[in-house]
């Protein structure tokens, strides 16, 4: 099965080295902590905070157009819950966190300082929730930008997107990919063809992914990704 | 205690004895002739450091420094109850105290100064010497005990246990020389495990020469190191300040504040007269986190160029020099790496 601590150490050995391998410019000193963490550990209980990408590529589109930089500082903690049966249930504990921030610079001259977030939530089951709130679901802000002068932007918490959930592999690899275009870093799209890494990933689909998805057919025995809580808006 | 140095020098050593005589330091000249003598002396006297000049040749000496100290140690390396002493090497030319100043091109000596900078700080590296000393006497009566010798009672800090991997290893665990130097170079002299006052100052956002500056770091007093070479290096651990930081101040990350919402958390809990670190010239963050290699002033990495000076061990972080340092042809600019190289190019563009 695929929530075994050695196999996810065994990769993040191997992740560590593609990057460096790669150049790709993400904070390695995190990861070799949590390599550290998790070394001699017996639970499966990956947290880090702020492992720091930097992109100095601009994004096409991106607003303010004089953006020039941007920093992704990346927080995830993702604890496994041994006692779970895989088919029941999310072995993935309630302590799910899931978090990255933007800072984007402006050139030289303005020092202006910008700020985007965004969050991939676990829905708790609390009281009857005033809005939709699909089992795993991305929205945008946090309690970070309460220092922030917002400007002329609004910004809100809704919508919550439907999302499967991340772990550590998934969220770097969703973070590249969306905002670091092959064409600028041409390094990446090396390291994204290795096949070393394309098993890392797989192998987190399988952990993540896999009975996410299988909510969608006919058949699925598992209680919390039934198809209603992963997409709520659905009508039957 | 006392501490006795054998100064083998082939020139006037008065004026350095005297200083050091000053210092409190016994010493004993040795004017190197005869290689054997000098040898016996060095590997046979009961000196708990010596202190060695790189050219020995103006008078009958046929060898210079490297080698005897070479000879040395390898005597004492793979003779059993070998007694191990530092050894410090000072010249007068800078390429030579440089080139013996980094790790890799140096298994000899434990320290390498220029003898113009040992002449004018005699306090400083006076500090640095007892300190060398007094490590090669606890690690041996520690019996190389690790977390005995980093003061890290029960492992509180968290040491890598990459760093314990490596030092009981064959190669280092009767070996107080190459403990110790592993440990004062890829321990203390690096950032990562423990970091000194600069890199606190950036990480905290606060300028050192604030008011109120010694009020905060005293703050911090449980994280500090005070294992060996503490009494010449101020140096804190680093896992420690943000954990404090978390669970004393509830500053859930320091990382994405900038250095002024950094202070303005601080002033929130009391503490006055601090001012965030300004920013360099071409430098856009203030979520400073290390410090420009060259400058030695604060810098967030996204503002620094990536360099490859050395190996680094997975404990250690990246190195870096801002692009000020750069644009003023810094002496490290031939270590940047060459993706990083290339964005210099690009900026001096921009820039133009």
């Amino acid at each position: 099965m695929s929530w075994e601590l050695w196999k996810f150490v065994r990769d993040l050995t191997t992740f560590i080295k593609l990057i460096e391998k790669h150049e790709i410019s993400i904070d390695k000193s995190k990861l070799y902590d949590l390599e550290k963490k998790l070394t001699g550990s017996k639970k499966y209980y990956v947290e880090t905070r702020d492992i720091a990408i930097h992109i100095y590529k601009k994004i096409a589109d991106t607003k303010p157009p004089g953006i020039t930089k941007m920093s992704i500082f990346f927080s995830h903690t993702c604890e496994f819950n041994e006692a779970t049966d895989i088919k029941l249930n999310d072995p993935v504990k309630a302590n799910y966190y899931f978090y990255f921030q933007i800072n984007g610079y402006g050139n030289n001259v303005s020092k202006k300082e910008y700020i985007n977030c965004w969050r991939l939530d676990q829905d708790i089951i609390s009281a009857a929730s005033k809005y939709t709130h699909p089992y795993y679901h991305f929205q945008a802000g946090g309690r970070e930008l309460d220092y922030k002068d917002t400007g002329e932007l609004i910004l809100l918490a809704a919508p919550r997107l439907p999302h499967p959930p991340m772990d550590l592999f998934l969220g770097i690899h969703f973070i590249l990919n969306n905002y670091m275009s092959t064409k600028d870093y041409p390094e990446l799209k090396k390291m994204f063809d290795s096949y070393e890494y394309q098993e890392i990933i797989k192998r987190a689909q399988e952990r993540m992914w896999v009975p996410y998805f299988n909510s969608f057919f006919a058949g699925n025995t598992n209680l919390d990704y039934s198809f209603l809580k992963v997409f709520p808006l659905y009508l039957q | 205690m006392a501490y006795k140095i054998l100064y083998i020098e082939d020139l006037n050593p008065a004026s350095i004895i005297a200083d050091l005589e000053g210092q409190g330091f016994e010493m004993m000249h040795h004017n190197p002739e005869i290689f054997e003598n000098t040898l016996t002396l060095l590997t046979e006297g009961n000196f708990d450091a010596i202190l060695i000049d790189f050219r020995l040749t103006s008078g009958t000496a046929v060898f210079d420094a490297p080698t005897i100290a070479q000879t040395a140690r390898t005597k004492s390396s793979t003779e059993k109850e070998a007694k191990h002493t530092p050894i410090f090497l000072i010249s007068t030319e800078k390429n030579i105290s440089d080139y013996y100043d980094d790790i890799t091109s140096n298994d000899l000596f434990d320290l390498s100064i220029k003898k113009e900078d040992l002449q004018e700080d005699m306090v400083k590296y006076s500090i640095k010497f007892k300190s060398i000393i007094d490590a090669y006497r606890f690690i041996e009566e520690s019996k190389f005990d690790l977390n005995t010798i980093l003061n890290n009672k029960e492992n509180v800090f968290k040491l890598d246990y990459r760093i314990e991997e490596k030092l009981t290893s064959e190669h280092f665990k009767t070996n107080t020389y190459f403990f110790s130097k592993f440990i004062y170079y890829q321990v203390i002299r690096s950032v990562g495990q423990l970091i000194g006052e600069d890199v606190l100052a950036a990480r905290l956002g606060v300028s050192k020469k604030s008011d109120g500056w010694e009020i905060l770091k005293n703050a911090f007093v449980k994280s500090k190191y005070t294992g060996i070479f503490s009494e010449a290096y101020d140096r804190w651990w680093a896992i420690s300040i943000e954990e404090f930081c978390n669970v004393e101040f509830g500053i859930s990350s320091l990382r994405r504040l900038n250095a002024n919402q950094r202070v303005e958390v601080f002033n929130g809990l009391g503490f006055k007269d601090i001012s965030p670190i300004e920013n360099l010239e071409f430098s856009t963050s203030t979520n400073f986190w290390t410090i420009c290699s060259d400058l030695k002033y604060p810098i967030d990495p996204i503002d620094g160029l990536e360099l490859n000076k050395r190996e680094l061990f997975p404990w250690q972080e990246e190195e870096y020099i801002s692009i000020l340092a750069a644009f003023k042809s810094s002496d490290f600019l031939k270590f940047v790496k060459p993706i990083d190289k290339q964005r210099f190019i690009d900026l001096q563009k921009l820039y133009k």
